[in-house]
């Protein structure tokens, strides 16, 4: 039986989102399968390149409600069956934890980690974690910028300044830091985040947890050159015992489930720092795949249900370069995602057909009413999307 | 132990803990790969006056000068090299 697999992410732009990158795994893995990209900008590239999504479609933000999401993914999976849902962005992950049951009794298999894992990871409380064993930078969250003159004494300058959700500064003092406080705070709401800056080299490392305390597989990379947001344009894999130790000690600490990537910091101290973890995968994540350590599929299978064996290390020297592309492409694709909310460059699945050949989906969750899925939700589908 | 460096012919090396890549002169990589291959470091003054056509004093001091650079920069000395691994 062809998979067909449901990828989130689709902004392929100099910000990317993972999902053009984790198609390129599960491709690679899996020639046959039906990609479904799922994307909510109708600009976002990797609905229009070639190779990558066999049929794309336009979702409702998350801030729209669980209810309009999961309506919405609910029609989706009425034309295209979908057997795993990989999601890929920050934003929507909340959501789709709590969706996860829904989509269990409609089928669709995810490989997500639990609510309260995906809490502990909020930048608010990755302090918390100390608590856990793990080593992570002195921090302190603020909501109110009387408090940043305890800053000094708690914590010491240089320090950085992150947003809840996005961002982060470094600041040298006070003043600086009020400076960042006000903008973070009016970007991204409250607290704000003020972290001891760990002066040293960041490494990034993309995994997967089995959700038991076991790690199933991770790549460890050095970005070489930067976006000025930050983001990797290019990267090399490398290899440390210590980093590869920190990375299983994290991920047994918090009992992962599911993709991540873990931003740590190797101080000149000679310590390793966790300042950060995402809690799916990363752009630069086909370069797993690129390292014969293939962790989007991985996390197919996992959410299938089936057996994956930890993988050994990923070997060291192995790069990646980013590039762009001008994507030409017809003004009908256009057309077909603002109107319709949706393109197909491949057969729409015989329903009867489909469901003959899918095993029987789980049971409903006591707790959670499976609406039906609504065709008529495909021609309302909001064509504007709130800023 | 150095089996973290990858060092090619041609004087490209990288680290495989840090990710970081350098290019080497031929003298460079000569003692470079010497040191890879287990010489002791007292040795490399009469090794490059035995290949090159330098002078034994200026061997000694061009030598004695890329160890510290090569420790400065990180690749040489780390008191936890033995915790790390190459590719």
């Amino acid at each position: 039986m062809s998979l067909t697999i449901a990828v989130t992410g689709m902004n392929a732009t100099d910000n990317p989102g993972p999902g053009v990158a984790v198609i390129r795994a599960i491709r690679d893995a899996c020639p046959d399968c039906t990609i479904v990209g799922l994307a909510y900008e109708t600009l976002d590239p990797g609905n229009f390149m070639p190779g990558i999504a066999d049929h794309a479609y336009l979702l409702p933000y998350p801030s729209m409600g669980a209810d309009a999401l999961s309506d919405r993914l609910l029609a989706i999976h009425a034309l295209t069956p979908i057997d795993v849902l990989v999601p890929t962005l920050d934003a929507e992950l909340p959501v789709w934890v709590r969706l996860e049951g829904l989509l269990a009794a409609h089928g669709i298999r995810t490989f997500l980690p639990d609510a309260d894992g995906l809490a502990l990871r909020n930048k608010d409380r990755l302090h918390e974690l100390a608590d856990l064993g793990v080593s992570v930078p002195k921090s302190m969250v603020l909501t109110d910028p009387n408090s940043i003159s305890k800053v000094a004494d708690e914590l010491g300058y240089p320090v950085v300044v992150k947003g809840r959700f996005y961002d982060a500064y470094v600041a040298q003092n006070a003043h600086d830091v009020a400076h960042w406080f006000h903008k973070l705070a009016n970007s991204w709401g409250l607290p704000v985040i003020i972290q001891k800056f760990v002066p040293g080299t960041e490494f990034d490392v993309v995994c997967v947890g089995d959700g038991e305390g076991g790690l199933i597989g991770s790549v460890a990379m050095r970005k070489m050159q930067l976006t000025d947001k930050g983001k990797a344009w290019g990267g090399v894999t490398v290899r440390d015992r210590k980093l590869e130790a920190f990375v299983q000690d994290t991920v047994r600490a918090l009992s992962w489930r599911g993709p991540c990537e873990l931003e740590v910091m190797r101080g000149d101290d000679g310590g390793l720092y966790l300042i950060e973890i995402n809690p799916r995968f990363p752009a630069w994540v086909y370069l797993s795949a690129g390292a014969g350590r293939n962790l989007p599929w991985a996390a197919v299978e996992l959410a299938l249900g089936r057996e994956v064996a930890p993988m050994p290390p990923a070997p060291a020297g192995v790069m990646f370069l980013r590039h762009s592309v001008d994507q030409i492409l017809p003004l009908s694709d256009f057309e077909a995602l603002t109107v319709h909310g949706e393109i197909h460059r491949e057969p729409i699945p015989d329903p009867e057909v489909a469901d003959a050949a899918r095993p029987a989906a789980a049971p409903a969750p006591a707790l959670m009413a499976a609406p039906p899925a609504d065709f008529n939700a495909l021609a309302t589908f909001p064509t504007e999307f709130p800023a | 132990m150095l089996d973290h460096l990858a060092l090619s012919e041609s004087g490209f090396l990288f680290d495989s803990r840090t990710g970081l890549t350098y290019t080497l002169s031929k003298s460079g990589t000569f003692l470079l790969r010497a040191l890879i291959d287990g010489a002791d470091a007292e040795t490399l003054p009469e090794r490059l006056v035995a290949t090159f056509d330098v002078e034994p004093p200026v061997a000694r001091k061009d030598v004695e000068q890329f160890l510290f650079r090569l420790t400065d920069i990180g690749i040489l000395g780390h008191a936890d090299a033995d915790d790390e691994v190459a590719a």
